[in-house]
């Protein structure tokens, strides 16, 4: 009987435990394959450019801050330079819409998620930050995913658009708005 | 001694005998149609609504889904349908490799679907999910006789409504903006 009870003591240790100890290994893996920071870059709005914001910034850490939407906007298809100052302007299923602020020095934007919490799917474009203009508008909708990077990664493969650019460059750069 | 070595000798004669049989069986199963003219533009539809590149346009999923709205087949394609910007459209074989992953997802419970001329769609697991009748990241995407569902469950039945397919693709529907608040 105290050997029952022992047994059952420990299980219910185990159990009340295990779930603090484990986290998600595929998120892990995700975090972990990004590598370190550029040592030249502090963590902030200008660090990791090109790279899938909420895989740090998503929910799962390792990032406080939280975003619904992230990514890094480049001038010409095919080219590194970055898009300064145009907006991001997210539709969500819902119908309703936000305008990012511009395009920060190294061409990254997001959307915190306290601030906007699109339903997703979602449909977006490169606006002039006043919304009167259209620069690109994305061909295909997002579905669930808020990181630009993880469909928009450099080079355009077959299971990759390309970076996302603000102006088309000659055919052959790479890349789909 | 005596004992096992002939007993070891039946079981492996028995086993290689057994694979054997197993190698040269075809098994058939009732498949719906994967004419471009039946299955395209479901493929269509499918690519449109599930297959982005954040959903089933991914080679890591059990349920692969093909087209130049988001994973391409040919390697020198890129995910865009426009050929303006080096895009171009879904190919007959991008329909037939999302035919292969579909069918082949539960081929036992396609057959039987078929069999009874589409007549209980939910008993496929792809079918639960889009009707959000089992969990799925995605969400509902589909009710049970609009028509997406319809679309689908035609082509199961054997008679594809081609009229709503091409209703299908429209989704999903985002608002339109309201004219009053601008």
């Amino acid at each position: 009987m105290v050997t029952v009870v022992r047994v059952w003591i420990g299980a219910l240790a185990a159990a009340s435990v295990a779930p603090l100890a484990c986290g998600n290994p595929v998120h892990d893996g995700i975090v972990d394959g990004l590598g370190p920071e550029n040592p030249n870059v502090p963590p902030g709005p200008l660090h990791r450019p090109g790279e899938p914001c909420l895989a740090c910034h998503g929910g799962e850490g390792p990032a406080s801050v939280q975003f619904s939407v992230g990514g890094t906007v480049y001038a010409v298809r095919g080219q590194s330079r970055p898009a300064v100052g145009p907006c991001v302007q997210i539709e969500d299923i819902a119908g309703r819409y936000w305008t990012s602020a511009p395009t920060n020095t190294v061409g990254n934007f997001f959307v915190n998620e306290s601030d906007f919490a699109p339903d997703f799917p979602i449909r977006m474009a490169l606006v002039s930050c006043d919304a009167g203009t259209i620069f690109q508008q994305m061909q295909t909708l997002a579905a669930r995913d808020g990181s630009c990077a993880d469909c928009h990664s450099d080079p355009a493969s077959p299971t990759s658009a390309g970076p996302v650019y603000l102006a088309l460059g000659e055919l052959g750069d790479g890349g789909t708005p | 001694v005596k004992i096992a070595c002939p007993l070891a000798l039946f079981v492996a004669v028995t086993l290689a005998a057994g694979c054997s049989g197993v190698q040269q069986e075809q098994i058939g199963i009732d498949a719906p149609s994967d004419s471009e003219q039946e299955f395209g533009p479901v493929a269509d539809y499918l690519e449109h609504r599930c297959g982005s590149l954040d959903c089933h346009g991914q080679v890591g999923r059990n349920l692969r889904i093909w087209g130049c709205e988001g994973m391409r087949l040919d390697p020198t394609d890129i995910p865009s349908c426009n050929r303006l910007i080096g895009g171009r459209p879904t190919t007959p074989q991008e329909h037939q490799a999302t035919y292969r992953s579909l069918v082949g997802l539960e081929p036992n419970v396609m057959s039987a679907v078929v069999e009874g001329h589409g007549q209980d769609p939910e008993l496929l697991t792809f079918m639960r999910k889009a009707t959000g009748l089992e969990s799925h990241a995605g969400g509902q995407l589909i009710a049970i006789g609009d028509d997406q569902y319809d679309c689908i469950v035609s082509w199961l039945a054997g008679n594809t409504d081609l009229a709503e397919c091409t209703n299908a693709i429209s989704n999903p529907k985002f608002p339109m903006p309201d004219a009053s608040s601008e």
